[in-house]
C-alpha cells in the first residue's frame, strides 16, 4: 500500500502551486493571450471596429497582397515604413543618449559632495512625473510663439527667429526624443548607479595609487565592470521605446513627420474604426518587437558566454 | 589651481543637470498661476501669484471627479495586482514544480507585449463584458502591466526568505493561505510596499486604454482628461488650465516618490537587474 | 509518547539516491543521536521522519501508526531547526503559541501552556519580545518551547547547538539531557558533533554515506566498533590504526615487537586498532618503541605523539609527571583485551 501512492505529499504541494497561479494565469490570460490572439485574428478580416460580426476572411490582405499587378496592403503603405523609421530612430536615438546622460548622472550621483542628496532626490522628479504631463510640459516650453525656449535660444541670439519645435517637420521627431530622454534619463541613471555601488573600492584605491587618469580609469575599469547593468538598461529601454505612445501622441497627434508604429496603429484602429488594418499594424508591431527580443536575448546569452570564456 | 577649477566645473556641471531636471516643472508651476493675458510673455520668475486656473479646472469641468477615478483605478488595481501576484509568487518562488521557468518567462514575455497589440482584442472584450466606459475596464485591463513586474518582484523577494522558517511554519501546521498571509505577507512588507507604489504609478499614469476605453468626461482618469483639456474659445490659450491640473496630479505623486525614494529605486533595480 | 520505526526507507533527489534504505526502530522515551560526517543524510533521514521530506520508498511509523503519507503537522513530531527559524515578525509570546492556535485551542488553555511553557525554561520575561531583541542562547529556548509547547510523541533536533558559543553549548546540552529525564518523549537529534553524540544518546545511530554503520549505546560504539569506519569516527584523538602482520601465535608490529594473540587469526596484512588511552609507557620492552616528536599538554593529560618507524607513528595519552620531551625514546605497554583487529575490508574480526 505504501509503495502505490509515495508521492501524494509532493503531489499535494505541485497542485497547491498551481491552485494559487490559477487565478494569476486566468487574468493573465484574458487580458494578455487573449487579447493578443484576437488581434491576430482580426488582421486577417476586414472587420472594423463598429460593427463587428460582418467581418470577412480576407488572409493576409491587409499585410500584402497583389491586386491587378500593384501591391496593396500595410507593407506596400509607405506610411507604414515610415512609422518604422521614425521608431527605430526615436528608440535608437533617445536610447544612445540616455545611456551616455544616464551614465554620466550616475557618475555624478556616485561621488560625493555637498549636494548629493538633492541631486538623487531631483533625478526622481521627472520619472516621477506622469508621460502626459511631461508631454504637456514641454509641448507649452516648446510653444513657437509663447515658448520659453525659443525665448530662451533668441535672447542668446542662436536662433534668429523662432522655431516651430512642434510643427516643423525637419525639428518634431527630435524634440520629442528630446523629450523622452529627459523623462527617462532619471531611470537608466539609476540602473547604472546600483551598478556602481556594487563595484569593489579596491580597483579604485589602487588606480588611485597609481595615479591613472580619471578618465582611463573610467573606460578601463568601470566601464566593462557596469557593462552587464549597461546592457540590461539598454535593451530594457530599446525595447520599451519602440512601443511608445503617450509622448507623440499628447505632443504631436498622429503627424506623419512623428508617426511611430503604435500611433500609426492605434490611427487605423480607432480613428479610421479599420479593425482589420489597424489589427495587422499591431500584429506587426508586435513581430517587429518580439524579433528585436530574440536578437536582444542572443547577445545578451553570446555576452554571457564570452565573459565566462 | 587645478583642484580649484575642476571643483568649480563639477558645482557648474551638477548646477546645469539640476536645472536640466527640475527646471520644466518650475515652469510649468509657474506657468499654473499665470492669469488672464500674463499667459502670453514669458517670465524666467514668479511675477504674480494667481490661482484662478486651479479654481477654474475644478469648476468648469469634472477635474475633481477625474482625479477620484484615478484614484479609484489606482487603489483596485494595486490591491489587486498584489492579491494575484503574492500568490503566484509563493508558488513560483517557494514550490519546485516543472515548467517554473517556463512560466516565469512567459510572464517577462507578456511585459513587453506593444500596448497595441491587444487593444482591438480588449476592446472587443471590454464591449463584451459590458465595461467600456467604465473604470472597471480600466483596472481590468492595466493588469497586463502591473501583473507581470509585480510578480517577478515579489518571486525574487520570496526566494531568498529563508526555507526553514516556512518549515518550521508547516510543522506548526499551516496550510499554504496561513502560510502566505500570516508568514510571508508580514516579511514581505517592504517589497509589497515597493511594488504595490510602482503599481500604483503606472496606473496612475496609463493613457492609451483610459483614451480607448473610456467615453465620458466623467468616468475619464487623470492623464485623459488633462491631454484633452481644450481653451473655452479658439483664442484662449488653455496652457495655465493645463498647468495647474498637471501640477495637482503631480505634486502628491512626486511627493510619494521622495518619501519613498530608497524603496522604490531598489524594486526598480531589482526588477531590472534580476529580470 | 511513541516509538519510531523506520523500514527500508530510501530516499532520492532527482536521479541521486542519499539515503540507501534504512531500517531502525527507536523505543519509546528514547534519545537517539544520528551521528556521521557531514552530508551523510542526517538531515535528511530526520527531515523524512518530520515529513518535510517524502520518502522515495519505504516506511515510517510513529506510535504504530505508518506516517509517510501523513502531513508533517498531523505526525505528533515538532523539530527544533539549526537556525532556530523563529518567526522574525512575532514576539515570542506568539511564536510560542502560533501552532497551538493553528490547532484552534482555545484562549484560555492557551495562554496557560504557553506561560507555562516559558516558565519551564525560564523565558517567562521575554514573552513580548521580538526574536532579534534575543541572544542566540535565548533565542534557542524560545525554539525549544516552542517544540514542547504542542506536546508531541517525538522531538527532532538539526544540530540544534551549532550556531551557539562554546559555553552555551555545553549549558545548554545539559539542559536537553534534563528535559528529556523529564518529559520522558522521545527524541532524535542529528549532530555531527561527537561530544554531543556520545554525551546525549541512549543509542547513537553512525551514519555515513546514507546507510547506518552501527547502533548501539555510545560506550559500545566506542570500544566494540564494527568497522574501521566507526573506529575512525568516533574518539579524540583518532585511533591509532597500525599496519600489522598476523604470523604463529601472534601478531607482528611495526618496529619489531609483538602481541601474543590467542584465537584464530587469518594470515597475512591486518589492521590494529589502539586508542591513546590504551596504551601506557613502560620501563621494560614494551610492544612499541620510538621516539618522541610531539608533545600536546592538555592540563591534566598530555598527548605524545610516537615514531615508530615503517613511517608509522602512534599518539598516546600521558598521565604522570613531568611529561617526556621531544627526542626522548619511550616505549610503550598496549592493552591486549582493548587492542581491536580489522580485517583487509576493515571489518573488526
Ligand atoms: N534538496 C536537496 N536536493 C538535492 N540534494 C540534496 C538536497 N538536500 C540534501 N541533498 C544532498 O543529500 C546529501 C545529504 O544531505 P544532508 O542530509 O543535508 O546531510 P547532513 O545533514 O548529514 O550534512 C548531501 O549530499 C546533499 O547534497
Ligand atoms: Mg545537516
Amino acid at each position: 500500500m505504501a509503495a502505490a501512492a509515495h508521492d501524494s505529499l509532493t503531489r499535494a504541494r505541485v497542485r497547491t502551486a498551481w491552485l494559487f497561479l490559477a487565478p494569476m494565469l486566468f487574468v493573465l490570460a484574458i487580458v494578455a493571450l487573449w487579447p493578443l490572439a484576437r488581434t491576430l485574428l482580426l488582421s486577417l478580416t476586414d472587420a472594423s471596429l463598429g460593427a463587428a460580426g460582418t467581418a470577412r476572411f480576407v488572409g493576409f490582405e491587409n499585410y500584402l497582397v497583389k491586386d491587378d499587378g500593384a501591391w496593396y496592403g500595410l507593407l506596400a503603405d509607405p506610411l507604414w515604413w515610415l512609422a518604422l523609421r521614425n521608431t527605430l530612430t526615436f528608440a535608437f536615438v533617445s536610447v544612445a543618449a540616455e545611456v551616455v546622460l544616464g551614465t554620466l548622472i550616475a557618475l555624478i550621483l556616485n561621488a560625493r559632495f555637498r549636494f548629493r542628496g538633492l541631486m538623487r532626490a531631483a533625478v526622481l522628479v521627472p520619472w516621477a512625473i506622469p508621460t502626459v504631463v511631461s508631454a504637456k510640459m514641454w509641448a507649452w516650453m516648446l510653444h513657437d510663439q509663447f515658448g520659453i525656449v525659443n525665448d530662451l535660444l533668441l535672447r542668446l541670439g542662436l536662433i534668429g527667429a523662432p522655431l516651430a519645435w512642434l510643427a516643423d517637420a525637419d525639428l518634431a521627431l527630435w524634440s520629442v526624443i528630446a523629450v523622452d530622454v529627459w523623462k527617462t534619463t532619471p531611470f537608466v541613471a539609476l540602473l547604472v548607479l546600483a551598478a556602481l555601488q556594487m563595484l569593489p573600492e579596491d580597483c579604485y584605491e589602487a588606480a588611485r595609487v597609481d595615479g591613472i587618469h580619471p578618465a582611463k580609469v573610467f573606460f578601463f575599469v568601470t566601464l566593462p565592470l557596469i557593462r552587464p547593468a549597461l546592457i540590461v538598461a539598454v535593451i530594457f529601454r530599446f525595447l520599451d521605446a519602440m512601443r511608445v505612445f503617450d509622448l507623440v501622441y499628447v505632443m504631436t497627434g498622429n503627424a506623419d513627420a512623428t508617426l511611430t508604429l503604435s500611433v500609426h496603429a492605434r490611427q487605423m484602429l480607432v480613428d479610421f474604426q479599420d479593425a482589420g488594418s489597424g489589427s495587422a499594424a499591431s500584429v506587426l508591431l508586435f513581430v517587429v518587437i518580439a524579433l528585436l527580443s530574440v536578437l536582444c536575448l542572443l547577445a545578451m546569452r553570446g555576452e554571457v558566454l564570452g565573459r565566462r570564456q | 589651481m587645478m583642484a580649484l577649477a575642476r571643483a568649480l566645473a563639477f558645482r557648474l556641471l551638477v548646477a546645469v543637470l539640476l536645472v536640466y531636471l527640475l527646471f520644466p516643472f518650475y515652469y510649468a508651476v509657474l506657468t499654473s498661476m499665470k492669469g488672464g493675458s500674463a499667459i502670453f510673455s514669458v517670465d524666467y520668475w514668479p511675477r504674480q501669484i494667481d490661482f484662478s486656473n486651479y479654481a477654474r479646472i475644478f469648476s468648469e469641468q469634472p477635474f475633481a471627479l477625474n482625479i477620484l477615478n484615478s484614484v479609484l483605478v489606482a487603489f483596485a488595481v494595486v490591491a489587486l495586482s498584489l492579491l494575484l501576484g503574492l500568490t503566484a509568487a509563493f508558488s513560483l518562488g517557494r514550490i519546485r514544480f516543472r515548467g517554473r521557468s517556463a512560466l516565469l518567462f512567459a510572464v517577462l514575455a507578456v511585459s513587453m507585449f506593444p500596448q497595441v497589440a491587444v487593444l482591438s482584442g480588449m476592446f472587443e472584450l471590454v464591449r463584451a463584458f459590458g465595461l467600456f466606459n467604465s473604470l472597471l475596464s480600466l483596472v481590468f485591463s492595466y493588469m497586463i502591466f502591473t501583473l507581470p513586474f509585480t510578480i517577478w518582484v515579489l518571486t525574487s523577494f520570496m526566494r531568498e526568505l529563508p526555507r526553514e522558517i516556512e518549515e518550521a511554519a508547516i510543522m506548526d501546521g499551516a496550510g499554504p493561505w496561513t502560510l502566505i498571509v500570516r508568514i510571508f505577507l508580514p516579511l514581505l512588507w517592504p517589497a509589497m510596499v515597493t511594488t504595490g507604489l510602482l503599481a500604483f504609478i503606472v496606473a496612475w499614469n496609463e493613457f492609451l486604454f483610459a483614451l480607448t476605453f473610456i467615453l465620458s468626461n466623467e468616468q475619464r482618469t487623470v492623464p485623459v482628461a488633462i491631454a484633452l483639456i481644450t481653451g473655452g474659445s479658439e483664442f484662449e490659450l488653455p496652457w495655465g488650465g493645463i498647468m495647474a491640473a498637471s501640477v495637482t496630479v503631480t505634486l502628491p505623486l512626486i511627493a510619494l516618490v521622495l518619501v519613498f525614494q530608497r524603496r522604490l529605486v531598489a524594486g526598480l533595480t531589482a526588477g531590472a537587474v534580476k529580470g | 509518547m511513541a516509538e519510531v520505526r523506520l523500514v527500508g526507507l530510501r530516499k532520492s533527489f532527482g536521479r541521486t539516491e542519499v539515503i540507501h534504505g534504512i531500517d531502525l526502530r527507536v523505543e519509546d522515551g528514547e534519545f537517539v543521536v544520528f551521528v556521521g560526517p557531514s552530508g551523510c543524510g542526517k538531515s535528511t533521514l530526520l527531515r523524512l521522519i518530520s515529513g518535510l521530506e517524502e520518502a522515495t520508498s519505504g516506511e515510517i511509523w510513529i506510535g504504530g501508526r505508518e506516517v509517510s503519507q501523513v502531513p508533517p503537522a498531523k505526525r505528533g513530531v515538532s523539530m527544533v531547526f539549526q537556525s532556530y527559524a523563529l518567526y522574525p515578525h512575532m514576539n515570542v509570546y506568539r511564536n510560542i503559541a502560533f501552532g497551538l492556535s493553528l490547532a484552534g485551542a482555545s484562549r484560555a488553555d492557551l495562554d496557560a501552556r504557553v506561560r507555562a511553557v516559558a516558565e519551564k525554561l525560564q523565558i517567562a520575561e521575554l514573552l513580548e519580545r521580538r526574536p532579534r531583541e534575543l541572544s542566540g542562547g535565548q533565542r534557542q529556548r524560545v525554539a525549544i518551547a516552542r517544540a514542547i509547547v504542542r506536546e508531541p510523541q517525538v522531538f527532532l533536533f538539526d544540530e540544534p547547538l551549532s550556531n551557539l558559543d562554546a559555553g552555551l553549548r555545553a549549558d545548554t546540552r545539559v539542559e536537553i539531557a534534563r528535559m528529556h529525564d523529564e518529559l520522558r518523549a522521545t527524541m532524535i537529534y542529528v549532530t555531527h558533533d561527537q561530544v554531543e553524540a556520545m554525551t546525549l544518546a541512549d543509542r547513537m545511530v553512525l551514519l555515513n554515506d546514507g546507510r547506518v554503520e552501527q547502533v548501539g549505546p555510545p560506550a559500545e560504539l566506542y570500544r566494540q566498533p564494527r568497522n574501521l569506519f566507526v573506529a575512525g569516527f568516533l574518539g579524540s584523538p583518532r585511533m591509532n590504526l597500525l599496519e600489522v602482520q598476523s604470523g604463529e601465535g601472534g601478531l607482528l608490529l611495526p618496529g619489531g615487537g609483538s602481541i601474543a594473540h590467542s584465537g584464530e587469526l587469518p594470515r597475512g596484512q591486518l589492521t590494529l586498532g589502539l586508542r591513546s588511552e590504551d596504551l601506557h609507557p613502560t620501563s621494560g620492552e614494551g610492544v612499541l618503541r620510538g621516539e618522541v616528536t610531539l608533545v600536546e599538554e592538555l592540563g591534566e593529560t598530555r598527548l605524545v605523539h610516537l615514531r615508530i618507524g615503517d613511517g608509522q607513528s602512534v599518539i598516546f595519552r600521558h598521565r604522570e609527571l613531568p611529561g617526556p620531551r621531544p627526542g626522548d625514546r619511550i616505549a610503550l605497554d598496549a592493552d591486549p583485551e582493548r587492542a581491536l583487529l580489522f580485517d583487509g575490508n576493515g571489518e573488526r574480526l
